[in-house]
């Protein structure tokens, strides 16, 4: 069984605009660091995206786990 | 960032610290209780309908959600975002708080643009009449 990888892009905790490579000044942001949105102005807690969008990969990747045991479950029994 | 939301969240946030609690074992409602729990531990009297408009903001942005079907405003539950948006405004309040006295007066100059130009044209004006007055 494949899966296919999938890719979550971190957004912004305030309005949700995907951060883009100019909103960070780091190109390698640290635990604690601040990344500012360039769309709301606001600091965005790294830790806290990098959560958000964890949670959001996790749950994304569970319904596709779901979906292909059901697929491979009905194959059993054809 | 509204004033009744962060206090809601701030207010979840830090019932979460006090009781070592995490966001999945925190339920709250948007009731007179909440209202007087904010107002005790910030000093800030908010009206219910405030609050209550502040929690559907919260739902909508997903900062909160409902663990429930049953009435709008009740049994409510923080998310990771709300989390995050908490810790975002303290780290940079923080930040702001730890700045170096060159970097806050950047910032002031930064934040305050418009009266910068209006010094600066008053500080233009006064030498071109010192310069007449004077020539």
């Amino acid at each position: 069984m494949e899966i296919e990888p999938i890719h979550v892009a971190l957004r912004c905790l305030f309005c949700d605009a995907a951060f883009t490579d100019k909103d960070v000044e780091k190109k390698e942001p640290e635990s604690g660091d601040l990344i500012t949105c360039a769309a709301f102005g606001q600091g965005n807690d790294y830790d806290s995206v990098l959560e958000v969008a964890n949670e959001k990969g996790t749950a994304e990747m569970k319904g596709i786990l779901e979906k292909k045991f059901a697929e491979e479950f009905k194959k059993l029994f054809k | 960032m509204e004033e009744t939301v962060l206090a809601i969240l701030n207010h979840i946030v830090a019932f979460m610290e006090q009781n070592g609690s995490t966001r999945n074992t925190v339920f709250f409602d948007i009731d007179e209780k909440l209202v007087n729990e904010i107002y005790e531990s910030t000093g800030h009297q908010y009206a219910l309908e405030d609050l209550q408009k502040a929690a559907d903001k919260c739902i909508v942005h997903e900062w909160i959600s409902r663990k429930s079907i049953s009435e709008k405003y009740h049994y409510l539950v923080i998310s990771e975002k709300g989390v995050g948006i908490v810790r975002s405004i303290r780290a940079q309040e923080l930040a702001k708080k730890n700045r170096k006295p060159l970097k806050k007066l950047s910032d002031f100059i930064e934040e305050h643009k418009g009266l910068m130009v209006v010094l600066m044209f008053f500080v233009a004006l006064a030498g071109v009449f010192v310069k007449f007055v004077g020539g």
